[in-house]
């Protein structure tokens, strides 16, 4: 085994680590630290992708502002970049993901989705997130939309769905679901979210 | 890259709160049911004369308008527990009732902070993270009140209803009663009241093959609280340090924004169309105002909101689904449609190939 590929094993050890996979103590105690920069950016990401909002920048867990900072500002660029389908990333889960990202909440795919398969699947890069201007940032802050593969098939979020289905709530529900406004409210929560 | 790949798997941070809408919800109807299915299920009162095969309109009738007058006079503290599409959200609820005055305060516990305050049709809402405040009215609440108002008979025209017996929920003997649909066009509910207040104690939206699509329920649930009014009110009024913020809608007319619906969808009518003016929209530009024109069939309901078509932000038409929550968008002409209900595909489907600009 290279060198190289004993890093990418590591790399993908860790990965694994980060999604609860597997425990070793005695894998988290050998981190050196380069290893542990890997770790902290691994957890980062996470962080930032699941925390909404304001709590993102507070969220992260053991890695620098900057880093954070710039993954953000990545995440929102990406999306320029993919503008026909307005993607900002491809990810594939994992079946047990939903159980651990009880925050979060996306629209099943169900079908008809065509231009799926022409997808460009955009891959994040640890190593070298660019950095984004916070002005790019501010002029491309409006639809976010993420899709992931998973188990059930593909998922989308979509800022902009999220905002239409809390009005749906508002005006609309079910009514036995009453139709409260507060529904309304807790579903703008994702417009703020994607301002920053 | 394979690392981020797993990433994928905690992705998507902000959704969660779709979830919350459902919430709420079943909190009124959830008041209203237990009158008339606790008669029905005191001993020595004929509860064959229901739950046998009696889905007649008239005990659909009954059930549905004891439910609307139970969800005017309740009180209770409760946390309430929503799950969709594998996902759980929960809240705390205060609920009060004072003199025809309804008061009520809602915590999320999951996810980003959130306090909701309703008192009649007054809806402020906290966001302490934005320290932004969110100010709005609404029309009509309570359960049915378009049941109430009409002498239509939409839902027993379009739902039967059947007693399944008695289940404890959050502690509290229930009764079960199932709405299914006479047809392939709207979802049925499993509907849990609590004996004593008829509150709704539980509820799950079931698909055509009765599998649970969303459910919600209390986990627990202290009724006859002591919920004082003008305390929640004090806390409703305290805006100080929060940007106030007071989102506008406009109304109008299908037929005055240019739309009409060629054939009417089975049991569901017209109730209402709105124009969001555009910066209450995320992300809108300034000619974009979505129209949104919503129907019912006293259930379920359908949402078509219709905006220009924009190539940046629109483009993929698709069709997509949150719990019992469907939707699918669709181009037509220099207009992108997205419509959305808790209705099947196929009743999204009628909505939109019936969808027309006027001549």
């Amino acid at each position: 085994m290279t060198h190289t590929q004993a890093n990418v094993s590591s790399a993908e050890s860790l990965s694994a680590l980060v999604d609860g996979d597997f425990e070793s103590p005695v894998l988290t105690s050998a981190l050196d630290d380069k290893m542990r920069a890997v770790w902290n950016s691994y957890q980062a990401i996470g962080d930032v992708l699941r925390a909404p909002g304001a709590a993102a920048s507070k969220a992260v867990y053991g890695a620098d502002a900057v880093f954070v900072q710039r993954l953000m500002q990545r995440l929102e660029n990406e999306k320029i970049e993919n503008s026909p389908p307005r993607l900002t990333a491809v990810f594939v889960a994992k079946p047990h993901a939903a159980a651990a990202n009880d925050a979060t909440f996306r629209w099943k795919l169900v079908a008809g989705f065509a231009s799926f398969g022409a997808m460009a699947a955009v891959a994040l890069s640890l190593v070298s997130v660019p950095g984004g201007t916070p002005e790019q940032l501010a002029k491309n802050g409006a639809a976010t939309e993420l899709m992931v593969t998973s188990p059930q098939g593909p998922m989308v979020r979509d800022a902009r769905l999220e905002e239409l289905l809390s009005a749906h709530k508002q005006l609309g529900g079910t009514s036995l679901q009453a139709p409260s406004g507060f529904l309304r409210n807790a579903g703008f929560e994702s417009t703020n979210n994607g301002q920053r | 890259m394979a690392s981020v790949e797993r990433m994928g798997t905690t992705s998507a941070g902000n959704c969660m709160n779709l979830k919350r809408f459902s919430l709420v919800a079943l909190i009124f109807i959830a008041q209203a049911a237990t009158h008339f299915v606790a008669a029905q299920s005191l001993p020595g009162q004929t509860v064959a004369s229901v739950s046998a095969a009696t889905p007649d309109s008239k005990s659909l009738n009954d059930w549905l308008l004891r439910m609307h007058e139970a969800s005017k006079n309740r009180t209770y503290i409760g946390t309430y527990v929503v799950s969709i599409g594998g996902q759980m959200q929960s809240a705390k609820i205060w609920h009060v009732c004072d003199g025809g005055q309804q008061m009520e305060r809602i915590e999320t516990l999951t996810g980003a902070p959130r306090s909701s305050f309703r008192h009649n049709d007054k809806l402020v809402t906290f966001m302490p993270e934005q320290k932004l405040v969110r100010q709005e009215r609404r029309e009509a609440f309570g359960a049915f009140p378009e049941l109430v108002q009409s002498t239509d008979n939409r839902i027993t025209e379009f739902y039967k209803i059947k007693l399944e017996g008695v289940e404890r929920i959050a502690g509290l003997d229930s009764d079960v009663a199932v709405l299914s649909p006479k047809d392939g066009m709207r979802f049925g509910y499993r509907v849990w009241t609590e004996q004593k207040r008829g509150l709704i104690v539980k509820l799950q939206t079931l698909d055509a093959d009765g599998r649970v699509l969303e459910q919600a329920a209390f986990s627990e649930l202290q009724l006859d609280a002591p919920v004082k009014m003008d305390k929640l009110l004090q806390m409703m009024g305290k805006v100080d340090g929060y940007k106030v913020e007071q989102p506008a809608l406009v109304k109008t007319s299908a037929s005055a924004e240019g739309w009409v619906l060629k054939a009417p969808v089975a049991g569901f009518k017209p109730m209402s169309c709105y124009k969001r003016p555009a910066a209450a929209v995320q992300g809108a530009s300034g000619a974009d105002e979505p129209m949104q024109w919503v129907f019912s069939d006293g259930l379920a309901s359908v949402s078509l909101f219709v905006e220009p078509f924009d190539r940046q932000r629109h483009g993929v038409q698709s069709s997509m689904s949150i719990g019992a929550t469907h939707t699918i968008t669709r181009q037509l002409g220099n207009y992108w449609l997205t419509a959305m209900g808790e209705v099947p595909m196929t009743t999204l489907k009628q909505f939109a190939s019936g969808l027309e600009r006027k001549k």
